[in-house]
């Protein structure tokens, strides 16, 4: 456990953010998630929070907001300071000026469809028509807006949406900005829109508390790290992590890749496919070949909105390609970047027992399946809710139940399964993956997850073609240059370190 | 998925829509819905295809307008499935043994519906959020209007996990089975309603700001031409 009191240009004002001994339970539960835990965090000073999933880094978001107190009735001790004044003696308005939250879902955030009319509304409310539109001005200037305040916020990607959603935490201009889970689901270059995005608000003086699995982007911006367990904050080394940091970066994280030749039955072929959802729109998906066989992993790689999940919709069947020749040679099932659509029973042993009875199989598939489960390291009860599960186990869960009814070979199509997870928890589920020997094709948007995959077959996707990435891409800061200017990628790898 | 996405646009307002006042942008639909929905209330009225015909016509230029070109194909695409199902219900009075409908009498009332399907699509294609909030709140529904904002706002999102649930269904189940993504939608409809409430409790919702009536010329015209395609189907009739 630790403070930031270290940090002499920051420690002569007094701290954004301290909270002391802060314990929270939510209602009906005996179970403290927080247990005594202390933080202080000063203006202009950036703090990261890892922790596993369910380790209690949103319940302490939720905590020092008071929306864990406000809306979901759950029980606080301690105390939380927003400027030197106690949470519970700020009326709502006073909280919103004194911190702001940029949630896992930015979706969330946002009441006009248009970008500059939801930001400047909100701008309006707060200062009135003139100054509301200076702030307004101001703010999307800093964060460089000015060529998304025309669109609609479900079209921006998702680095887009953060920066906008950042956006309109400064507007309040608070004293705290907490960011939660911000890289999730975000590619390369949306990594980089964040990490702008949070070199802003450090620079206008904003303390921010940065909760995140994918920690390593945003080390170099981070003035204090904690890792969150058992509901106490333990302060890191910050030079371990850097050590980590180049570790990881140059020895695993680019050994993806290898060229692996393709020799089982051929399941999927794609031959000059063309796609594009509207006719008077430019083509997704330009004259694109992909051979998948039994066996295979095939790893797609390509930015937010470079038409990975379409393709997997195409190569499933359910979509059909505008032109082009698509042959399936097995059944092809589709596990969405949003797993628990995936689900639609309410037990784990009902999904295997759905998945099952839709291809008229008995409680043999049922079985196997569940041995498909333990297998892939999921200890759990069947009774359980398949949407308790955390992230990784849902993943882990989706690919036996995808599995379990097939006799023969299935194609399985992963839309970026190692989103949301933890550096170990990718691991798992890469494991797991290999473990079942499943034909696969997956997408990402990370070129830090290539590595998880290291006998895959891998493309990237670009401007509506597949593109192989060949050669060697075993270690070596040499090795990891290439792979960077490969795959277009400028900043964020660490080889420049 | 493109039918997904083209129904959510049906619901949103487009960016030419500020250039409009609010009266107009309530009067034009309610100028075209009249002659379009009066017929239905007067019994043994006579169907004549040509009435709403003028009333397309027009609710076509109009949202051609609003909306671009490109967009009102797409969105007609969408409108035949209402056609569709007008036609299948006039078709019913076959098998429920009442004699065959007489083919004039079903192609104007499916027209007359498709006008009242456009008519409403340009309402929600000029009205902002603000916009509904603010008339909402004048009818003395305000606890309602932050309900209808959220709703709306989060219309886009929903549809898309909708199509996501959907083709995950197909294929791990087979078959569109509609019932099964009930339960995958509605957890995530209570995930994103939670993670909605805390945004609303950091955010607040603003206040509607007060719109402005008429702005220009262009009001006028469009209410005018309204007047002038609703009198013209009127007097056809």
């Amino acid at each position: 456990m630790g403070s930031s009191s270290k940090f002499s240009l920051s420690s002569t004002k007094p701290p954004s953010l301290e909270v002391k001994d802060l314990w929270f339970r939510y209602s009906k539960s005996s179970e403290w998630v927080l247990r005594g835990l202390s933080l202080r965090l000063y203006p202009g000073e950036v703090a990261l929070v890892l922790g596993a999933s369910g380790s209690g880094k949103t319940t302490l978001l939720r905590a020092i907001t008071g929306v864990g107190r406000w809306i979901y009735g759950g029980d606080i001790r301690g105390t939380v300071l927003l400027g030197g004044t106690p949470l519970e003696d700020l009326d709502i308005d006073g909280i919103r000026r004194s911190i702001q939250v940029v949630n896992q879902n930015p979706y969330t955030h946002f009441i006009e469809h248009l970008v500059g009319r939801d930001l400047l509304s909100a701008a309006t409310q707060l200062y009135g028509e003139e100054l509301g539109y200076r702030v307004f001005t101001r703010v999307t200037t800093a964060l460089k807006l000015e060529g998304l305040l025309g669109r609609r916020f479900f079209e921006l990607s998702g680095g887009q949406l953060r920066r906008v959603a950042v956006a309109k935490a400064l507007l309040w201009d608070p004293k705290v900005i907490v960011l939660d889970e911000p890289l999730m689901w975000l590619d390369d270059e949306g990594v980089a829109d964040v990490v702008e995005a949070v070199y802003v608000a450090k620079s206008l003086g904003k303390a921010v508390l940065i909760f995140e699995h994918r920690f390593l982007r945003l080390l170099h911006l981070a003035d204090s790290v904690y890792i969150l367990r058992k509901g106490v904050l333990h302060e890191v080394e910050h030079d371990y992590l850097k050590k980590l940091q180049r570790f990881l970066k140059l020895g695993r994280a680019l050994q993806g890749g290898s060229a692996v030749k393709p020799s089982g039955r051929l399941l999927l072929l794609a031959e000059d496919l063309w796609f594009r959802y509207d006719k008077r729109e430019d083509w997704l998906l330009k004259s694109l070949n992909l051979e998948v066989r039994e066996g295979d992993t095939t790893v797609i790689y390509g930015a937010n909105g470079s038409g990975k999940s379409t393709l997997l919709k195409i190569l499933s069947g359910y979509l059909k390609p505008s032109r082009g020749r698509l042959e399936l040679g097995s059944r092809a099932i589709y596990i969405p970047q949003n797993i628990y659509l995936f689900f639609t029973e309410e037990s784990i042993e009902k999904e295997f027992e759905a998945a099952c009875r839709s291809r008229k199989l008995g409680r043999q598939c049922v079985e196997r399946g569940v041995g498909y489960l333990k297998a892939l390291g999921v200890a759990v009860n069947l009774e359980e809710s398949p949407f308790n599960l955390s992230w990784g186990q849902a993943v882990r869960l989706a690919v036996a139940v995808a599995t379990a009814p097939s006799e023969s070979s299935v194609v399985l199509l992963l839309d970026e399964p190692f989103t949301g997870l933890t550096y170990l928890e990718r691991l798992q589920v890469a494991e797991s993956l290999a473990k079942l020997g499943n034909t696969y094709v997956i997408t990402t948007s990370n070129v830090e997850t290539l590595a998880l995959t290291p006998s895959a077959r891998v493309f990237k996707l670009v401007e509506g073609t597949l593109e192989k990435l060949e050669g060697s891409l075993n270690g070596g800061a040499l090795e990891a240059a290439k792979l960077c200017k490969a795959l277009g990628i400028e900043v964020g790898l660490g080889v420049e370190n | 998925m493109s039918r997904t996405r083209d129904l959510a646009y049906l619901f949103i307002a487009s960016e030419k829509a500020e250039r409009l006042g609010l009266i107009s942008k309530i009067v034009v639909p309610l100028i075209l819905l009249v002659p379009a929905v009066v017929p239905y209330l007067i019994p043994g009225a006579e169907a004549r295809p040509m009435q709403p015909l003028i009333l397309i016509a027009y609710e076509l230029l109009v949202l051609g307008y609003v909306t671009g070109v490109g967009r009102v194909f797409r969105m007609l695409s969408l409108v035949t499935l209402f056609l569709g199902v007008a036609l299948a219900l006039s078709a019913l009075s076959l098998v429920l043994g009442t004699g065959p409908p007489d083919p004039l009498y079903s192609i104007s009332w499916t027209l007359r519906l498709m006008s009242i399907v456009l008519a409403l699509s340009v309402l929600f294609q000029v009205l902002t959020v603000g916009e509904v909030r603010y008339l909402m709140m004048g009818l003395g529904l305000g606890w309602l209007s932050e309900v209808a904002a959220v709703a709306i706002a989060q219309l886009p999102v929903v549809l898309l996990s909708f199509s996501e649930a959907m083709v995950a269904a197909v294929l791990k189940l087979g078959g569109r089975r509609v019932s099964a993504l009930v339960k995958p939608l509605v957890v995530d409809a209570v995930i994103t309603s939670r993670q909605v409430a805390e945004a609303l409790y950091l955010h607040g919702l603003p206040p509607a700001p007060r719109p402005t009536l008429l702005r220009g010329p262009l009001d006028t015209y469009l209410v005018l031409g309204a007047v002038v395609a609703a009198v013209a189907s009127i007097l056809v009739a």
